[in-house]
């Protein structure tokens, strides 16, 4: 049972600790607009291109706050860090591990394209395989994590992952101080909390609808979705995961829209398109999802005071080799 | 003796004051991924993120607003380009209230005829030849009271084309050489009198597909091109012309770099997945063509002392539902 906050459990001098602690390491990603967009949605909208951040996507930063604040409260303690993810948070563990001279090693499903664990090798980390469910790889990682003695890095469901998230927040409204509203992709929801808790915080009247099949559960305040925990048939392989995290659930019960975007394989595609063919940048599935939210009707249906609406462009870690409007090619 | 036009660096600073509320100060990108791959640090300058998806709208622009601003302002413009030329005349000519006309082959793929259609321009088709492009063009020209603005051969093109090597200075000014994508010579030229007025020892470079011979002709200080003029086989369709412009040349042959980097379709879509697929761009196979360059063994060879190392990513207008690296274009 979810319970409102009392305060923030991730507050702003979290997320400014997290900026300072990681920032240097990352980039400072540019905000995108274009004109025939707003022409053709009716608001001005601004793009945070997280694609373009080390690793491919924004998963980087929470990583890095988490792994840096783990060393520099544990030091010698910590002989290494372990997670289970095929994609995005799992790169930018391996990253931040690297990048803090410590070994790592990623569960990931054994149905993961070749490219995705080359991705994660590539940083130095060592990859073990599981079963394709979320139960199996969060058993393989217990597993790991006993055997090793390493620590276990969520991708989402840590308070230091929220806070290195939220620094997207920080930095989107330095750059656009005007923005009434930010459009969020949600999978186990460590983004949406983090940019939650660090921009209600810095302009409480700012809103966050976002892109995921929970709306029910926020309208009426609790978890109901099945156990055990389940993926979502979608091509946006980066929010498949169909609950929010435990920790990130009240959090976003409490600080986020009840109004929730969902959208199909075929707005995803359209939004995928349109980054591509008309920004010029290439974005993954997830994203391509949040632009489909703000092309979408129901945003259109929305109070046109939101004028200035954020989008973030969260990875673009997609195969180049499989993009989805494109006939695979034979080995 | 020079015999060329004389364009200086005052008419690119003027240009840039034309154009610079209308275009993207585009950005500059690194990959350190890149930079210990190929043993040196590079900068990619983002024109496909530029309006229209190429740094031709700079030039255009540039050639409208002169237009424009002169005496007696014709009515519309007209050129002969299906490409990156045509979009970004038909949306300069939108942005001064001007009418455009844009004559291009009746075997040009819709989807760049729909582009250029988009910014307002009418579409002339025309044969599939030099002469009837040309003859058509004229004839636009007289019926209509069109001002003809060819991509490349024009001062003021020319000099639109240069406040992206002012630009890209005034970005990196620690910057050694600029590899440039070349085609008729626009850009390169432009890019040429901006680093020769605001930075004499930077080596600009021409970079083209397989076939144009450049290194051949600068080095003989001849056009050694067959004619007519024809096009290369190459998948790089912006950069498909085997000569130089007749403007540009002499330019060219003043100012820019005897060595010449030139790549083969494999290597074009090598560069052209490295934007993709590390740098998160899209980019049009021309762009890779100068990745492909930034990548060579020639120019892992040249002089250490070339540091800091420029890439112009000249445009983003690619098919995405025909991506080179793909058996099949997509289903429709």
């Amino acid at each position: 049972m979810a319970s409102t906050l009392n305060g923030f459990p991730v507050t702003l001098d979290d997320v400014t600790s997290a900026r300072d602690r990681i920032l240097r390491h990352l980039h400072y990603t540019p905000v995108l607009t274009s004109s025939t967009f707003d022409s053709k949605y009716g608001r001005k909208f601004y793009f945070k291109a997280e694609n373009f951040q080390k690793t491919g996507s924004f998963k980087s930063r929470g990583a890095l706050n988490a792994v840096t604040k783990l060393v520099e409260e544990k030091q010698e303690r910590v002989v290494g860090v372990t997670t289970h993810s095929s994609g995005n948070h799992g790169q930018a563990l391996a990253w931040a591990a690297q990048h803090c001279g410590l070994p790592c090693n990623v569960i990931v499903p054994r149905n993961t394209p070749t490219v995705k664990i080359d991705a994660i090798k590539g940083y130095g980390a060592d990859v073990t395989l599981c079963e394709p469910n979320p139960t199996s790889r969060a058993e393989t990682c217990a597993a790991i994590c006993s055997e090793k003695n390493y620590v276990y890095i969520p991708s989402a469901d840590h308070y230091d992952v929220m806070a290195g998230q939220g620094t997207i927040a920080l930095e989107f409204l330095e750059q656009v101080p005007m923005l009434d509203a930010i459009l969020v992709a949600a999978s186990a929801g460590g983004m949406v909390s983090g940019i939650a808790c660090a921009a209600k915080q810095l302009k409480p009247e700012i809103k966050k609808p976002f892109g995921k099949d929970l709306e029910r559960c926020l309208r009426e305040g609790k978890r109901l979705w099945p156990e055990p925990p389940q993926y979502v048939d979608t091509i946006a392989e980066g929010i498949r995961i169909q609950q929010l995290g435990k920790l990130a659930f009240p959090i976003v019960l409490s600080l986020a829209e009840k109004e929730v975007f969902t959208t199909t394989n075929a707005q995803i595609v359209e939004g995928m398109r349109f980054a591509f063919e008309r920004m010029k940048v290439v974005i993954e599935g997830a994203s391509g999802a949040v632009i489909a939210a703000a092309m979408s009707k129901r945003l259109r249906r929305m109070d046109g005071r939101l004028r200035h609406v954020g989008v973030i462009l969260c990875g673009g870690n997609v195969d180049i080799d499989h993009i989805p409007w494109l006939p695979t090619r034979e080995a | 003796m020079s015999g060329r036009l004389t364009i200086t660096v005052n008419d690119i600073l003027k240009a840039k004051n034309r154009i610079h509320s209308c275009v993207h100060t585009t950005p500059v990108f690194t990959s350190s991924t890149f930079d210990e791959s190929y043993g040196r640090k590079f900068y990619f300058k983002a024109e496909n993120l530029q309006k229209t998806g190429s740094f031709k709208a700079r030039g255009a622009l540039n050639a409208v607003t002169v237009l424009k601003e002169g005496e007696s302002p014709p009515k519309g413009v007209v050129t002969h380009s299906s490409g990156n030329h045509g979009q970004a005349l038909a949306w300069a000519a939108r942005m001064r209230g001007l009418q455009c006309a844009v004559v291009a082959p009746n075997n040009s793929p819709n989807v760049k005829l729909d582009a250029i259609r988009g910014y307002g321009a009418d579409i002339v088709i025309c044969d599939p030849t030099p002469t009837s492009r040309q003859e058509t063009c004229h004839r636009i020209g007289r019926e209509r009271g069109f001002h003809f603005v060819p991509p490349y051969d024009h001062p003021d093109v020319i000099a639109g084309q240069g406040t992206l090597g002012a630009e890209f200075l005034e970005q990196i000014p620690e910057l050694d050489a600029i590899l440039v994508p070349t085609s008729g010579g626009g850009m390169v030229s432009g890019i040429a009198i901006a680093a020769q007025a605001l930075k004499p020892d930077l080596k600009v470079f021409i970079v083209e597909p397989n076939g144009k011979d450049v290194e051949k002709c600068l080095r003989a200080g001849e056009r050694l091109w067959p004619n007519p003029p024809r096009f290369l086989e190459t998948i790089a369709d912006g950069i498909r012309l085997q000569q130089l412009g007749h403007v540009t040349w002499p330019i060219i042959r003043e100012l820019v770099q005897k060595d010449v980097f030139s790549v083969t379709d494999d290597e074009i879509m090598k560069g052209m997945r490295f934007a993709f697929e590390r740098m998160k761009l899209v980019v049009e196979a021309a762009s890779g063509a100068g990745i492909a360059a930034a990548m060579s063994e020639r120019l892992r060879q040249m002089d250490a002392a070339l540091r800091h190392v420029g890439v112009i990513l000249c445009g983003g207008n690619t098919d995405i539902d025909r991506l080179p690296w793909y058996p099949t274009p997509a289903h429709s």
